[in-house]
């Protein structure tokens, strides 16, 4: 396979993952959106890695991968802190900053 | 047809459905399996790509841990049918596929129209497993220590967000 095959299903699945950012409401659908985007670039970086036979962009897909997991604990931590002060996982509903 | 273009197009349609299906629908719990899916089979576009070891850890740590994780809090916030979030904001939710139509639209056109350096001749190593132990506990020695000092950074981070706070019990009426 050409490797742009690789970067063009990755660019889909990256530009639904920024649709489902920009668009979605549930704070939980947001997390899930944001890992597409995440796994989009992870695929990038692999196809990268073989076609120029270099094993650095495997090396950097994992740490990807490492970085995603801290993000994912620490983003699940703050939607439950916000479902416990507004009672709600809606991102519209967390805006005491608004001012 | 050779295993590579049989394993792009199995899973590279299969991949393209479930995540579409992860971001369009409402309930999180069907997105988050729908995710899933979607990592299984990226693991096993990893594998065409000849990165039996990025497979692995693709199914093992986001196939398994991180959406366990992110099942489990859903599962615990107790997402029922009834108050799935209205759709409040209509103009947004048409500028969804707008958006992706338009975002890959720019990528596609960028992907295409720039030339790639010409691929290198020689092959990935077969022993894969120790060829990226090399790599990572070589140049990569720093980076791969600092990612635990974060992961150990996250890890407190999420206890200490999202335990109960001692406030809620001295001011019972703050919110």
């Amino acid at each position: 396979m050409p490797t742009e095959a690789y970067l063009l299903l990755g660019g889909l699945l990256f530009a639904l993952g920024a649709a489902g950012v920009v668009t979605r409401t549930n704070a939980l659908s947001v997390l899930v959106a944001v890992e597409l985007m995440l796994n989009a670039v992870n695929l990038t970086f692999v196809a990268a890695a073989r076609r120029y036979a270099q094993l650095d962009g495997g090396v950097v897909a994992f740490f990807v991968i490492t970085v995603a997991a801290a993000e994912v604990a620490v983003g699940l931590g703050i939607v439950i802190d916000v479902a416990r002060r507004t009672a709600s996982v809606d991102v519209d509903e967390a805006s005491e900053l608004r001012g | 047809m050779n295993a590579e273009q049989a394993i792009f197009a199995v899973a590279g349609p299969i991949c393209l459905i479930a995540a579409a299906s992860a971001v369009t629908r409402r309930d999180p719990l069907s997105g988050a399996l729908s995710l899933t899916v979607t990592l299984f089979s990226l693991a096993v576009l990893f594998l065409g790509l000849g990165a039996p070891f990025l497979a692995g850890v693709q199914v093992a740590v986001y196939g398994g841990a991180i959406m366990v994780l992110l099942i489990f809090v859903i599962m615990l916030l107790g997402v029922s049918h009834a108050d799935l979030p209205r759709l409040r904001r209509p103009a947004l939710q048409l500028a969804g596929p707008l958006i992706a139509a338009g975002l890959f639209t720019v990528l596609a056109v960028a992907i295409l129209r720039s030339e790639l350096p010409p691929a290198s001749s020689d092959a990935l190593p077969d022993d894969n497993v120790a060829a990226i132990a090399d790599v990572l506990f070589g140049r990569y020695l720093f980076a791969f220590e600092a990612a635990s000092v974060l992961l150990l950074a996250a890890l407190v981070g999420a206890v200490v967000v999202a335990r109960k706070r001692s406030t809620e019990r001295e001011w019972p009426g703050r919110r």
